[in-house]
């Protein structure tokens, strides 16, 4: 019967790997990706370049973004402008830092089922990754102005497809993800008051694919690309008048982002609604 | 519930995270397969191009006075004027409630009741002229300070005094310069009415031009319509003031049942050195060679003693303005560029405090 057959052959597996070497005693198993695992997954992150993402500003409060900032004269209080990455100093002058790229560590579990070599199975895996997305603006006042966004935790569930060759599986993988995203905003106006609010948990997607070896019956390693994207439309951050000039009529009625006729405040959003990021990691696993 | 963190605590967060990194990297067996592949992806992410924001950068600008300096300057101009009124007049400063703000605080030095004020035997045209006037401007200061709110300035310290011969107060200085006395001499405008008259002249052209220089300087139309009336009050002070100067210089005619009033010329040409005074401090100087007034801080009459000029205009029938530091050149008594002196000992408060280089 074939499972008493797998018992034994598993039984032998075990009693020999003591005397076998590894890679001799795997090449003889009939189906080396079939099963539970359990493993941890590694790597660095990078983003890809946000070229022309900027910040843009709703300044009457209908939920409409796109809307100039204008100065009391009328002028464009950020023809400074933008930056995709997040803002030195007050000035463009200095230029911005980079998006930060980063480690990432997951944990994972797994199972998979091969027929022939064949292999297709289901992986859940829970992490975080130490990457930063950034996009600045720069006002005339002069002041800068930076909203960026970290991961906190990253959840994922994965189908997995692949051909195994002996004890080496190439594989595709592709599932939904579900994030905690924290937002950061920082700025050197020191005479507005700035709220941050948005829904932190979004949904997304990875895509992505590997290789993975196994080492002996239980241990596999591996090496695996995956790209991550994420909706992450809700981050806003509402600019009012501070406490540095709520108490002065004149410098109320000169500020830009509670200019009349609307002078509860302006709100800000990022144009660059996806979180996006290129993983490279190696895995390990333990297959029961 | 979203992070909103200075940038101090972002620069920890960062440092943490390298720690972190560090740490991972000794922990991780897999560290130099992944630095690899890391290397390999860095290249392809290009994140290095492009930083820099759309419009070409420009230097560093200075930031730009903004509409509560521009009126925090006009506040402090009429401190010095409501005090100056107030002690003239009623014989004291004003509320300490009216005084208090950002930067540092000063007290007022001299001013006292002009005698003539305070018993009623002198000219009631000009006490009531000199009580409207010091209303006005005390009220200027509360709307003023209202406007600002949070943000105005408090009184800097103030010298409208006479002083001593030896130690002489910010008016005595200001009449040696125009030569309305000697070195020897000093100048109390508290002293009598004409003396008072001389006084208020020193300040009124200079608050009308001032108004009309910073006007191009207040960017809300709001205030900037205040400030008008502001300015259209101080003209109108000014009007007075030259007026009767120039009247009392020729001498009050005899009607009927009335004794002439001696003609008082010192006071045409006292006003007259004032406002040549003031050019010189301020860098606009009559063309001596020519005889010709091309100034812009006109005297009260014109080439002939009895022409009267009491509007300083242009041929074009508009009236001068100055710049803050021209301003602050006559306040401060000083044509060089500085930061205090005159009628400012300690100078002003705000953003607007350096006179400008004429000397």
């Amino acid at each position: 019967m074939k499972t008493s057959h797998l018992l034994s052959c598993a039984g032998l597996a075990l009693s020999c790997a003591f005397a076998m070497p590894a890679a001799a005693q795997e090449t003889t198993e009939e189906r080396p990706f079939s099963g539970i695992y359990i493993g941890a997954a590694g790597g660095y992150d990078v983003q890809g370049n946000d070229v022309g993402s900027s910040i843009q500003f709703d300044r009457n409060l209908d939920g409409t973004f796109g809307d100039q900032v204008s100065t009391i004269g009328g002028a464009n209080a950020f023809s400074p402008g933008f930056c995709n990455g997040s803002a030195r100093t007050a000035v463009p002058t200095f230029g911005c830092r980079n998006d930060d790229d980063g480690w990432a560590y997951y944990g994972r579990v797994g199972m998979d089922a091969q027929r022939g070599n064949i292999v297709v199975g289901v992986v859940g895996e829970f992490g975080k990754s130490e990457i930063t997305d950034s996009v600045a603006a720069f006002s005339s006042t002069p002041a800068s102005y930076t909203m960026a966004r970290k991961i906190d935790w990253e959840a994922s569930v994965r189908g997995r497809a692949g051909y195994a060759v002996n004890t080496t599986l190439f594989y595709g993988t592709f599932g939904a993800g579900y994030a905690k995203i924290d937002r950061l905003f920082f700025t050197t106006n020191t005479a507005n008051a700035f709220a941050a609010s948005g829904k932190r948990q979004q949904w997304g997607f990875l895509g992505g694919g590997g290789i993975e070896q196994k080492l002996t019956k239980n241990i596999s390693i591996g090496m695996e690309y995956m790209f991550h994207q994420y909706k992450d439309d809700d981050f806003r951050v509402r600019t009012t008048a501070g406490p540095a000039i709520s108490g002065s009529p004149i410098l109320v009625a000169n500020n830009p982002f509670v200019l009349a006729p609307n002078t509860t405040g302006t709100d800000f959003k990022r144009s660059d609604e996806k979180f996006r990021w290129h993983s490279l990691r190696a895995t390990a696993a333990f297959r029961f | 519930m979203t992070d909103i963190q200075t940038k101090l605590e972002i620069f920890d967060r960062i440092a943490t995270r390298r720690n972190e990194r560090r740490g991972f990297l000794r922990f991780a067996g897999g560290g130099a397969l992944a630095v690899g592949g890391a290397s390999l992806l860095a290249a392809c992410g290009n994140d290095d191009s492009d930083l820099a924001p759309g419009p070409t950068p420009t230097p560093t600008p200075a930031p730009a006075l903004n509409d509560a300096d521009v009126l925090n300057f006009a506040l402090q101009l009429e401190y010095l004027e409501a005090q100056f009124y107030a002690f003239a007049v009623f014989g004291v400063g004003l509320n300490a409630s009216l005084l208090t703000g950002t930067g540092t605080q000063g007290a007022v030095t001299g001013g006292r009741q002009v005698p003539e004020f305070a018993n009623g035997t002198g000219d009631a045209v000009i006490r009531e002229y000199a009580r409207e006037i010091a209303l006005d401007e005390i009220a200027h200061v509360a709307f003023l300070r209202s406007a600002l709110g949070t943000a105005a300035v408090a009184q800097p310290a103030i010298n409208i005094s006479a002083g001593t011969v030896a130690s002489p107060g910010s008016f005595t200085a200001a009449a040696r310069a125009a030569g309305l006395v000697t070195a020897n001499q000093i100048f109390d405008p508290y002293e009598n009415e004409n003396n008072f008259l001389l006084g208020a002249f020193i300040f009124e052209d200079v608050g009308v031009s001032a108004y009309k220089g910073a006007s191009v300087l207040i960017a809300n139309k709001t205030y900037l319509e205040a400030a008008a009336g502001i300015l259209a009050a101080e003209a109108y002070h000014a009007g007075l003031v030259r007026t009767v100067l120039y009247r009392r210089g020729l001498g009050t005619p005899a009607t009927p049942t009335t004794a002439a009033v001696a003609a008082v010329p010192a006071l045409i040409t006292g006003a007259n050195a004032i406002s040549n005074a003031r050019d010189s401090l301020d860098g606009t100087v009559t063309n001596t060679s020519t005889g010709v007034i091309g100034d812009d801080d006109q005297g009260i009459t014109g080439t002939d003693a009895n022409v009267s000029n009491i509007v300083p205009t242009d041929a074009n029938g508009i009236v001068y303005s100055r710049s803050a530091g021209q301003v602050l050149n006559i306040v401060y008594l000083n044509g060089a560029s500085v930061s205090s002196g005159g009628f400012f000992p300690a100078g002003l408060n705000g953003n607007i405090k350096t006179s400008a280089a004429n000397a």
